[in-house]
């Protein structure tokens, strides 16, 4: 026993029984599947991977240098067609404008020759008419005031203009022209038996006075 | 590392070495080829637009007869500058009033030619005539309309109608003051 106990007390501070003298590196790797083995299926995957990537575009890279040619034919083979449409688009054009503005000069919100037919069918036995002024342009915009008289007594000549500026408001050969129609003044004359007055037409789109 | 080394390396995975080459040769290729692919599409999407554009035009130039077109377009404005005063010819303008009171009967009392206004930014102007006559309702009348469907392109600034002073009422002479503008060139 003594012998024994003495031999397992010694055992800590023993060395090996003999040294180890493999070299690591140069033994075979004796794994099932090689180390290497993974190393190479990575290194050819990335690789091959790489490979298509480059291919791919190379390919598409082809195919749109393939586009740009045949776009490029369409071009040069369209250009002289299409110089001469530009060609004759800016004539027309140029020769378009000079049409719209003549047609923009001669627009007239109411020719003076149709305001006066205007005015002869519309005009009652007892009113009759002295003057009137067209103006188609100023600050006040395109309007038009009629003077004139009307027969009859202060109360009936009254009467008969509210009922002629009603017959202007309201037929519609007037009301396709004129927005607003107005009495500017109805003043008893001081030589006759008559009143005169004065009415107001503004024509369609002419701007509207500021209400003070 | 020395040469032995990279030998014994190379012996040792050739493929690794192999592979390792490859993808640098393939990176080297995609770096400097990285903005082809881009160049290559902006152009020919460019290219593809301008072609299609181009295409349009000359379609739409053959299915609306741009040339037909285009020339009745010439020949109606050469019509228009047939119809068109010269601000300077200012005997030929007057002449046209003059010609119009004798065709309708009416009496030009005043004809003056106005000031054209300046900075007239478009490509005809309007030169502006002021015109007082005298006439019967149908003189008047007539001249009015042939002024509105005459030989030149007028424009009416103002037009006032007045009994004419000095007459009897019952003869209906009208007083006819005209500010009016005939489109022309300068």
């Amino acid at each position: 026993m003594s012998l024994i106990k003495k031999s397992e007390a010694n055992s800590v501070s023993m060395s090996h029984w003999h040294p180890n003298f493999r070299n690591f590196e140069r033994l075979p790797d004796t794994k099932v599947v090689r180390t290497t083995f993974f190393i190479n299926v990575t290194a050819i995957t990335i690789a091959a991977c790489l490979v298509v990537f480059v291919g791919y575009r190379q390919v598409r890279l082809r195919e749109l240098n393939g586009q740009l040619q045949e776009a490029q034919l369409m071009i040069e083979k369209n250009t002289k067609e299409n110089t001469e449409a530009l060609r004759l688009t800016k004539i027309f054009d140029e020769e378009a404008k000079k049409m719209a503005e003549a047609a923009n000069f001669t627009k007239r919100t109411l020719p003076p020759s149709e305001f006066i037919i205007m005015l002869g069918k519309t005009l009652p036995k007892e009113v009759q008419i002295e003057s009137a002024d067209l103006r188609y342009s100023g600050a006040t915009g395109d309007q038009c005031i009629l003077r004139g008289i009307v027969a009859g007594s202060k109360e009936d000549a009254s009467g008969s203009a509210t009922k002629y500026i009603e017959v202007l408001r309201n037929a519609p050969l007037w009301t396709a022209k004129f927005d607003s129609v107005s009495l500017g003044a109805l003043n008893p004359d001081p030589a006759g038996g008559f009143m005169r007055f004065e009415i107001i037409l503004k024509f369609k789109g002419a701007p509207k006075e500021k209400k003070s | 590392m020395n040469g032995n080394d990279i030998i014994l390396l190379l012996k040792k995975n050739p493929i690794g070495v192999t592979c390792g080459i490859v993808a640098l040769l393939c990176g080297v290729t995609l770096y400097l080829g990285a903005e082809a692919i881009d160049d290559s599409r902006l152009k020919v999407e460019a290219s593809t637009k301008q072609s299609q554009l181009m295409i349009n035009n000359v379609r739409n130039a053959a299915g609306l007869s741009l040339a037909k077109q285009t020339e009745a377009m010439q020949r109606a404005v050469k019509q228009l500058d047939g119809r068109l005063v010269k601000a300077s010819q200012l005997a030929t303008n007057l002449q046209y009033f003059y010609r119009l009171e004798s065709e309708t009967g009416v009496k030009l009392t005043d004809l003056r030619p106005n000031q054209a206004p300046r900075g007239s930014s478009g490509l005809y102007i309007g030169v502006p005539y002021t015109v007082t006559l005298q006439g019967t309702f149908k003189q008047v009348m007539e001249f009015l309309q042939r002024i509105e469907s005459g030989k030149h392109f007028s424009k009416y600034s103002a037009i006032s109608f007045n009994k004419a002073a000095g007459v009897e009422v019952a003869s209906s002479v009208l007083s006819v003051t005209i500010n009016i503008e005939l489109l022309g060139t300068p």
